[in-house]
């Protein structure tokens, strides 16, 4: 059985402040990032997501617990190969031209002669930067520099692609650029883990979230089962809403040329029987699914 | 291997494109070229005082480059975070370090070799248009195994310099301190020989072992300075050069795997 793209077990941080006092940035978490999938990470600011990914990465050292990537122990440096890091607001060797930064990132994975080119030529085209390939990196914009982060967690090819808020300070069309670039590494057969604030694209492109609240993983799952809810979404074609409430409907709304009544599991066969009644368009009918943006509130509340 | 000379190669393309670096170098050539005049105040032995001042303006260049580029190098790589990039790469922080220092060692190199090269013309043309006096031998070897050896000082003192600044993010700070162990360093040997003369018999124990104790931690800086040597044409027997040699090369490797051994442990947060 191939093993997990990433294995981590009881991960812990903690830092000291003063001499009695530690602050707890991470506590025992437990996480298999499975290969192929796209996992996202989210959490308000100071949740513990870029101490969970520098731990994996190995630029800081757990108080408690384990890394394992590909199987391999994440501080050893073979481990580093099978993975592509793009830290969070990146700042690279800006007296550099991007095309040259590459070759540099493709060296330091152990790369040679002309495929270090090739490859680096390849990605800038991937991340459409090619036409600035020669430009000095401190004259890049924010989403340029991200796409060039992108571009060299890319180079020697790994099969794991950690990103620390991807599309922070990027603009809608920069984080349309960065969403269709992972799916291409989905497509390509790689693991992509990113946090993220923005919980519409994890929304969008994630199969798998996990939601971390002060250092805790409070929520773990696949989308469609994070955000059922036990409620139904009974959309009527037209403006129905008077003869609703008369029959006794209590949450019904509008929704442009729809008329919307959501209704808990136990009135579902009543209220349809009331519609087949009035012999209302039934326009379609839902389970109504929770936005991560609410169930992230939810979890962050839940923390206090 | 290939880690390190990448990691070489961009460190000296940065040396080179730094503001400090080309100020450092003007610097070098203008007090080169001035030499001739500050020589001409001399009253007499000109092509003497413009040898001294030559080697002493390559010995200045060399320790600034050593001290400013070493500390503000890696202090940069830390503060603008731009060493997690490298640091996520299959690459132990051992080849960081050491290629960090191949890439400053070769900066700081060419430099030397540069303004020695320019030393060497200008004392050469002195030595053409003096009036006054000429020397009857200037020991063009000597001077410039002079400046292999400061080169040899200079590469010792940004072996410091890394050292330092492998647990400290504070670019002044890791000045301070490799200006300190330079200062020492300068004078550990002299002090020993103070302590070893008829004057030291009346010396305190206390401070006698506090000398020998800095005088075996500190580097022995003298033993590099081969100035005075190679201006008054002093024989310079080969033993003691490979002594010295041996002893800057172990002094630096020792420091480069420290700081690797100090690196290592070091969380970049």
């Amino acid at each position: 059985m191939a093993p997990p793209a990433i294995e981590i077990e009881d991960l812990t941080k903690h830092y000291k402040k003063g001499v009695k006092k530690k602050i707890v940035a991470l506590e025992g978490l437990n996480l298999e990032i499975h290969q192929g999938e796209i996992f996202g990470f989210v959490g308000p600011n100071g949740a513990g997501k870029s101490t969970a990914i520098k731990l994996i990465m190995n630029l800081i050292f757990p108080t408690r617990g384990q890394v394992h990537i590909m199987g391999l122990e994440a501080s050893q440096p073979a481990a580093r190969r099978k993975v592509g890091y793009l830290p969070e607001n990146p700042s690279f060797y800006d007296h550099l031209t991007g095309e040259e930064f590459l070759l540099f990132a493709g060296a330091l994975v152990g790369m040679k002669g002309k495929t270090i080119k090739n490859k680096a030529r390849e990605l800038l085209t991937l991340v459409g930067l090619d036409q600035a390939k020669s430009l000095r990196i401190r004259k890049y914009s924010k989403g340029m520099m991200q796409r060039l982060g992108i571009a060299q967690a890319l180079m020697g090819n790994p099969q794991i692609i950690i990103m620390d808020e991807p599309m922070s300070g990027l603009d809608p069309l920069g984080r349309t650029e960065v969403v269709r670039l992972i799916l291409t590494l989905k497509e390509q057969g790689k693991t992509v883990f990113f946090s993220s604030h923005i919980l519409h694209d994890v929304e969008t492109i994630c199969d798998r979230v996990g939601i971390l609240v002060k250092g805790h993983l409070t929520y773990l799952g696949s989308l469609s089962h994070l955000s059922d809810s036990p409620s139904w979404v009974l959309k009527l074609e037209g403006d129905h809403v008077d003869a609703l409430q008369e029959r006794g409907f209590s949450q019904i709304s509008r929704v442009g040329h729809l008329t919307q009544v959501e209704l808990p599991p136990e009135d579902l066969w009543e209220a349809l029987d009331t519609v087949k009644g009035l012999a209302l368009p039934i326009y379609a009918l839902e389970k109504k699914r929770l936005t991560l943006e609410e169930i992230f509130v939810r979890e962050v509340q839940s923390e206090g | 291997m290939r880690a390190s000379l990448a990691l070489a190669w961009v460190t000296l393309k940065e040396g080179f494109r730094e503001r400090a670096f080309l100020g450092i170098m003007v610097f070098a050539f203008l007090l080169l070229l001035a030499s001739g005049a500050i020589a001409d105040l001399s009253i007499g032995n000109i092509i003497k005082v413009t040898q001294d001042l030559g080697l002493a303006t390559v010995s200045l260049t060399a320790l600034l480059l050593a001290f400013f580029m070493g500390t503000h190098l890696m202090a940069k790589d830390l503060d603008k975070r731009s060493i997690y990039m490298v640091l996520s790469k299959p690459i132990g922080r051992g080849h960081y370090i050491f290629g960090k220092y191949g890439g400053l060692a070769t900066l700081v190199g060419i430099s030397t070799a540069l303004v020695t090269l320019f030393m060497l013309i200008t004392t050469f043309y002195f030595y053409k248009t003096a009036r006054l006096y000429t020397p009857p031998h200037v020991a063009w070897g000597k001077l410039i195994l002079a400046s292999l050896f400061i080169f040899l000082e200079a590469s010792l003192i940004l072996a410091v310099s890394l050292f330092f600044s492998s647990f400290t993010s504070s670019a002044l700070l890791a000045l301070f301190l490799t200006l300190a162990v330079y200062l020492v360093g300068q004078s550990t040997h002299q002090v020993m020989d103070f302590i070893k003369g008829p004057l030291g018999k009346k010396t305190s124990p206390i401070v006698k072992g506090i000398a020998k104790l800095a005088y075996y931690v500190f580097p022995d800086l003298s033993l590099m300075d081969l100035k005075s040597a190679a201006v008054h044409n002093l024989p310079m027997p080969p033993g003691d050069l490979i002594k010295a040699f041996i002893y800057a090369l172990a002094y630096t490797l020792f420091l480069l795997i420290a700081a690797t051994f100090i690196f290592k442990k070091r969380e970049m947060k």
